[in-house]
């Protein structure tokens, strides 16, 4: 009785899945992608946004792609002063890379700094006054936080007096000057400890021993015309800290004037940004001063204007339009009133009152952005997104419209990355293309961009946690792997039958 | 032995068949539910990333000159990001408005206001429904400067540690 059964059985269960691979959505071709996760609320600790470790593949056969998330630890982080006291109201950050690198925490009054993480290696910086006081940050490097971490305690280390004092070459004090600290084995790394010039043209730091770049420059609106002096390793403290000063000079610069109007078309443009940037020239005595970089900022007047104190140098002076939206013209209004960002190069002598800049901002340009399925039909009511590649890096929302097929107006001059989030399926509100990125260039001229949207097809999720579970109510972001271009993005469901479970669609190869 | 020898069979069966991705068995795995999306909240803003309103800020510079800032935001008719300052601060008369409409913007260092020194402001997300109503978030920016892009030619020559006779 049972020898017949053999192959029936068998023979049912090929056909069991042979039915199966016929209903399912392949066989596609295999494609691969990168997952980000991210939790809906604040609240949620146990879950919080993160990325999943290495790069999914869907071999467009199978059922679903299962994504295990990693089980983020707590880590019970304590900052402490150089005597063990509890430090409260410190800035912990944590950088691990990618988005990894958005982690953060800030001490209680126990100086404890609640920390859920993905395990991983962290550099860890700890900023008693989250980098804006006159305390310095304390770097840890290459830092292992997992499960099997252990309670940490980062200790603040002693510090130590450091005087210094800003003054001309003929011993003149420099009032204003802005003083800041970097690490001289990382010189792009501010510790942290900033202070301002007095009267007497001095400054007083406390500083952790340690070798530092000290940096002298302007502050940002540019008020003491002097450009950055950076000192070199300097070994602090001092051997005699309370009685050395570092004493940093400047050559007499014969200062400049620049002025000028940030204008667009035949109007007065009276809102925008003025930044000032260039080489200072090298002082008659090259072993007095060198030369260096001046920067400043400034803002235009009601009038649209400026006016800056310089030293004597070459300057790049930049213009950035404010913001503004509504499609740059007005309906019925031929009047464009957003605009591109535009610079202009001067050499200013010592001395010198350079009062005839004009910075006439390029006006919007025309573009066309068309979005067109993979059969060459035109997409209505894709969505568009637009960032400018360049400063100041506006953002806009646009959408393709039935009356031209496509999207047709005014963008400021710029550089742009279009990213295109395509319609759904109008009867079944299903996903019919993944998402894709162009650029759209309105430097110089109006444009048209055509994007076309690749074939794609639709897959299944399934997002769970260590314990196997379904994770419910995750965002998940679906990547290229190789370029960072966002694919689609959903929610995972949320309810008891199917929690963790996600529907993604992907471009072919 | 024809029992086992059954059974045998269909465990070799199943697991080529689960191996292939290929069998089917009814409400197993549980089908997937659509719509999904917004998932069970009416949040015009949820699933920020860096998490908004926390008390540590959100690092601009440093180890990177620019910083994300994600959300997703549905149901909205108008979206706001504006950088703006913070009160008792020099730049507290600043607000910036740098993208309307998106769900996720690009802070750029060379983008937001230069200062030789670190400073804080606040990056504020507003969305609005059509019918009136709307949602907040906002998140601490920490602007940090670099040193390298300050100076070019380090000059050891303009100073020297003094010590008083």
């Amino acid at each position: 009785m049972i020898r017949p059964a053999l192959p029936a059985v068998a023979a049912l269960a090929l056909l069991a899945s042979a039915v199966d691979c016929d209903s399912g959505p392949g066989p596609v071709p295999g494609r691969s992608f990168q997952a980000e996760l991210y939790a809906p609320h604040i609240a949620q600790q146990d879950r919080r946004s993160q990325p999943v470790p290495g790069v999914q593949f869907w071999d467009g056969t199978d059922r679903q792609v299962d994504i295990q998330m990693v089980a983020p630890v707590s880590i019970d982080a304590r900052i402490v002063d150089d005597l063990g006291a509890p430090v409260d109201g410190a800035c912990v950050f944590l950088d691990a890379g990618g988005q990894l690198g958005d982690v953060g925490s800030e001490t209680d009054s126990d100086g404890q700094a609640p920390l859920t993480i993905v395990p991983a290696t962290y550099d860890v910086v700890v900023a008693p006054e989250c980098l804006l006081g006159q305390t310095a940050a304390l770097l840890f490097e290459e830092v292992l936080l997992n499960s099997q971490s252990g309670p940490q305690t980062w200790p603040l280390a002693e510090t130590h007096v450091f005087h210094g004092k800003v003054q001309y070459l003929g011993g003149d004090p420099i009032e204003g000057a802005v003083i800041g600290l970097y690490d001289a084995e990382r010189p792009g790394r501010h510790v942290g400890i900033s202070a301002t010039t007095g009267a007497d043209g001095r400054f007083l730091l406390q500083v952790p021993e340690g070798t530092y770049h000290v940096l002298s420059s302007t502050p940002a609106d540019g008020s003491v015309p002097i450009p950055p002096i950076r000192i070199d390793n300097q070994q602090l403290p001092y051997v005699d800290p309370e009685n050395t000063t570092l004493v940093i000079r400047y050559p007499d610069f014969n200062t400049a004037t620049l002025a000028g109007d940030v204008f667009a078309d035949d109007l007065t443009y009276t809102r925008g940004r003025v930044l000032v940037e260039g080489y200072v020239d090298p002082g008659p005595d090259p072993d007095q001063f060198t030369g260096g970089f001046f920067r400043a900022e400034t803002a235009t007047d009601a009038q649209g204007r400026f006016e800056l104190e310089v030293p004597p140098g070459t300057y790049t002076i930049r213009a950035w339009p404010a913001y503004d939206d509504s499609d740059c013209a007005p309906e019925g209004e031929d009047t464009r009133f957003c605009y591109g960002a535009t610079s202009e190069v001067r050499q200013v002598e010592g001395g010198a009152l350079v009062t005839d800049i004009r910075l006439q901002l390029p006006p919007a340009q025309i573009a066309r952005i068309e979005v067109r399925e993979n059969d060459g039909t035109e997409m209505v009511g894709a969505t568009l997104l637009l960032r400018q590649l360049t400063a100041p890096h506006f953002a806009y929302r646009r959408q393709t419209s039935e009356e031209f097929g496509a999207w047709v107006g005014l963008l400021p001059a710029a550089l742009y990355e279009v990213e295109v989030i395509p319609t759904t399926d109008p009867e079944t509100g299903v996903k019919r293309y993944a998402r894709t990125r162009a650029t759209l260039d309105l430097t110089t001229s109006q444009s048209i961009l055509q994007v076309y949207l690749r074939q794609s097809d639709v897959f299944d999720g399934f997002l769970f946690g260590p314990d196997l579970q379904g994770v419910p109510d995750m965002r998940v972001l679906m990547l290229d792997p190789e370029t960072d271009v966002l694919l689609d993005e959903t929610v995972t469901n949320d309810d008891e039958q199917t929690a963790g479970f996600f529907r993604g669609i992907l471009p072919r190869p | 032995m024809p029992i086992r020898r059954t059974l045998a069979i269909l465990s070799l069966v199943l697991v080529l068949s689960l191996g292939g991705g290929c069998l089917w068995l009814p409400e197993f795995p549980p089908d997937k539910i659509d719509p999904v999306t917004p998932g069970d909240t009416d949040d015009l803003i949820a699933f920020c990333t860096p998490r908004p309103r926390r008390r540590e800020p959100v690092l601009v510079g440093g180890s990177s000159d620019h910083r994300e800032v994600r959300c997703r935001i549905r149901g909205a008719h108008t979206v706001e990001w504006r950088v703006v300052g913070l009160d008792d601060t020099p730049l507290e008369d600043m607000d910036l408005l740098v993208a309307t409409g998106v769900e996720r913007v690009v802070l750029h260092r060379s983008s937001l206001p230069w200062s030789p020194r670190p400073y804080a402001v606040e990056l504020a997300l507003r969305a609005e429904r059509e019918n009136g109503g709307g949602a907040d978030e906002s998140w601490p920016l920490l602007v940090v400067p670099d040193g390298d892009e300050l100076v070019l030619i380090p000059a050891d020559d303009e100073a020297t540690p003094e010590v008083p006779p």
